[in-house]
């Protein structure tokens, strides 16, 4: 079962490097391009891949449907607002600009964004945004029907596979292709491009949660940050890794649906029936999300614990909607309720913040990740990266307009590269042998408690609270960690697959300890709230920029989010 | 004539943490030992048993389990219950711990105005 061994070789124009929305429809038009497309995924079939292959409820677009305030170009104005300035502009421009043709694609797909009762878009505003941007429709089956017109397109597809590598041309820096191995069968793909599109998504696993399961998590806990770290050793930059997310969640099961409780309007209550979030944001419960966590954390340490969802109040036609959709997003949602013994209509809810994760720190249109161009290129010349492990984050609608971008400019420079390297087998061989070390190493150190490790060096001091001291001792933690990569061990290729997920793992939470140790502010709320810096300053405005140095450990730089060039750090930061 | 017995297999992978919890309950008189719940699993959790057998699906990585439910929902016979375990049903750790540590010089947390600023995200 460990041998493996057999090798394809495989070659293509546009090489796609994870099969959710951000890949699939950078495939969808790299083949109306014209162009070759090959995706490759860790999960078996494409229908189901991605963080949304078991259903989504909304959808965030402007519709240019004649009002007023429906235009991308209306909704880009607040842009600067949402992303509280950490945003490149002319990046998020190209996404916003892309987003209703993209819908008007998806609905070509067979996807219907119309409330079934209805016949009519059901669209709700919510959370400062401008105008009612927020399509709610029955997205059960919304990654099925893409991948349907993927592989009708005539894009090809290779499931559980993992890629391990970005294949570099050492005569011109240029990205060519990847290599990769199957998870269960240990194949091994040696694939040559023309353009490589990394689309692997965000970074979860990475901190504890209430039930203390590592894949009981809010996100996808199978997107571990893989194309953030084969991206960062090739030399590609990352931005904005200091920020993480987290929810309010059903003690206990870490789920999407915060917004649904918030929105239809449910109270939270503190366990004197007080509701609280009015002392923390006059919005109250319909605050940013990261209020919401803020509301809770502070509600916590003043001992007003345990605090609850309390729905009672709620008109029983709210209440059916509530209960019929509750499983939308997550199909297991009303089974957890029932297996729980919990009656909506009666009962309180405890809620409990989540694990966090690297993803675009509670807030739309910007990413934690790669840095990319208007065309989705990376730093690296013909590497291009979309979805939530770049810049620019809008969550699948975002994830699907940057994707169509990319494939499109992926498509065109593919178009025009004629000579493709050689790969030689003796580098072939090296990859192999460093990819495959762990399966040889028998009881050496275990993923799970390598991984657990991380977890708690993250959630003590680079979760919610932050200080410098503290940050210090987790990034010493992470160095000693890594030091002791070379003894991890795997007993099969599925083993070996967590194995690399764990080490992009501590890579990323390498990054997120050096640049939250940087950025000597708090800013968007719980994404970077350092103690020791409470207040949000101006001068702080620029994104921190990160690099593998040239002894492999990531170099910081600052930029200015508007106009590319590289800042001096603000005063306080230049030492000696 | 009576069916023969197809007995429900816990075998996960041997380096499964002892006691781990079975998250996918699979029903051996509808089971028709298909393979769409190995297929739809995102994390290679489920292996679908030979399909000229009549074995049940087994389920490997039980620790790896997102609680999704695509299998039970693909399922064409209904025949995979999601079950979730005591630790999530009754989660007993202590919820102050994923705050993080707050030295002790550090009061509590001070709020802006730039926090309550810009709009949030849904999902």
């Amino acid at each position: 079962m460990t041998e493996g061994g057999t090798l394809r070789r495989l070659e293509t124009d546009v090489l796609i490097i994870g099969g959710g929305v951000a890949g699939s429809l950078a495939a969808h038009e790299a083949r109306e391009a014209g162009r070759e497309v090959l995706i490759l995924d860790k999960a078996k079939l494409l229908e189901r891949a991605g963080s949304v292959g078991g259903g989504v409820d909304q959808y965030l677009t402007p519709m240019d449907s004649g009002a007023e305030w429906d235009t991308p170009s209306n909704l880009l104005l607040h842009i600067p607002t949402l992303t509280d300035g950490l945003v490149d502009m002319e990046v998020a421009a190209r996404v916003v600009h892309e987003m209703p043709e993209v819908l008007r694609r998806l609905e070509g797909m067979g996807i219907d964004f119309k409330d079934p009762d209805t016949g009519e878009y059901l669209r709700t505003r919510a959370f400062g945004l401008p105008g009612e941007f927020h399509l709610n429709f029955d997205g059960k089956r919304f990654k099925y029907r893409i991948a349907k017109a993927v592989k009708k397109g005539g894009s090809r597809f290779i499931g559980r596979a993992m890629a391990t590598d970005i294949l570099i041309d050492p005569d011109t820096g240029e990205a060519f292709g990847a290599l990769g191995f199957n998870v269960r069968t240990g194949e091994w793909y040696v694939i040559r491009a023309r353009a490589v599109i990394v689309a692997t998504g965000e970074v979860n696993r990475i901190a504890r949660n209430a039930s203390g399961l590592p894949f009981d998590s809010w996100h996808y806990p199978y997107n571990t940050g893989d194309g953030h770290a084969m991206a960062f050793r090739v030399g590609a930059e990352l931005t904005n890794m200091e920020f993480v997310e987290a929810t309010l969640t059903p003690r206990g099961f870490s789920v999407q649906g915060t917004n649904s409780y918030a929105g239809l309007g449910a109270h939270f209550v503190n366990r004197h029936g007080e509701r609280y979030m009015f002392k923390y944001d006059p919005k109250g419960e319909k605050a940013r999300r990261t209020m919401l966590i803020e509301g809770w954390v502070a509600e916590t340490r003043a001992g007003n614990g345990p605090l609850y969802i309390d729905l009672r109040h709620l008109p029983d036609n709210v209440l059916d909607h509530f209960e019929r959709t509750l499983g939308v997003d997550r199909e297991t949602l009303p089974d957890f309720f029932a297996q729980k013994g919990i009656d909506l209509r009666r009962d309180l809810i405890e809620i409990v913040v989540s694990e966090v994760s690297i993803r675009r720190g509670g807030v739309y249109f910007r990413g934690s990740g790669l840095m990319v161009d208007p065309d989705g290129e990376t730093s690296v010349a013909n590497l291009y990266a979309a979805g939530d492990c770049s810049i620019v984050s809008g969550g699948i609608a975002g994830a699907a307009a940057l994707g169509a971008v990319t494939g499109r400019a992926a498509a065109a420079r593919a178009a025009v590269r004629e000579r493709l390297p050689e790969v030689d087998d003796a580098s072939i061989e090296s990859a192999r042998e460093r990819v495959t070390a762990p399966l040889g190493r028998g009881d050496g150190l275990g993923w799970r408690e390598f991984e657990d490790e991380i977890r708690s060096l993250v959630t003590d001091h680079l979760g919610l609270t932050r200080e410098e001291r503290g940050m210090r001792r987790a990034l010493d933690g992470l160095l000693a960690l890594g030091r002791r990569e070379p003894e991890l061990a795997a007993s099969n290729w599925h083993h070996l697959m967590r194995v690399h997920e764990s080490t992009s793992i501590r890579l990323c939470a390498e990054i997120l300890a050096r640049t939250a140790i940087e950025r000597q502010e708090s800013r968007s709320g719980a994404a970077h709230r350092r103690v020791d810096f409470p207040e949000t300053s101006e001068a702080w405005r620029r994104l921190i920029v990160v690099k593998r140095g040239d002894d492999g450990s990531p170099v910081l730089r600052h930029r200015d989010p508007d106009d590319r060039t590289s800042v001096a750090p603000p005063a306080a930061l230049v030492r000696g | 004539m009576a069916e023969p017995v197809r007995p429900v297999r816990h075998e996960p992978h041997p380096d499964t943490p002892r006691d781990t919890h079975n998250p996918i309950d699979v029903d051996p008189e509808t089971c028709i030992s298909c393979v769409v719940c190995d297929y739809v699993c995102p994390g290679d959790i489920i292996y679908a048993p030979d399909p000229t057998s009549n074995d049940l699906p087994v389920i490997k990585y039980p620790d790896e389990c997102w609680y999704c439910g695509l299998c039970q929902q693909a399922c064409p016979t209904d025949a995979i219950t999601v079950v979730f375990p005591e630790r999530m049903l009754a989660s007993t750790s202590p919820v102050e711990a994923l705050i993080g540590v707050l030295p002790p010089e550090y009061g509590g947390i001070t709020v802006t105005d730039a926090d309550r600023g810009g709009a949030g995200d849904r999902g």
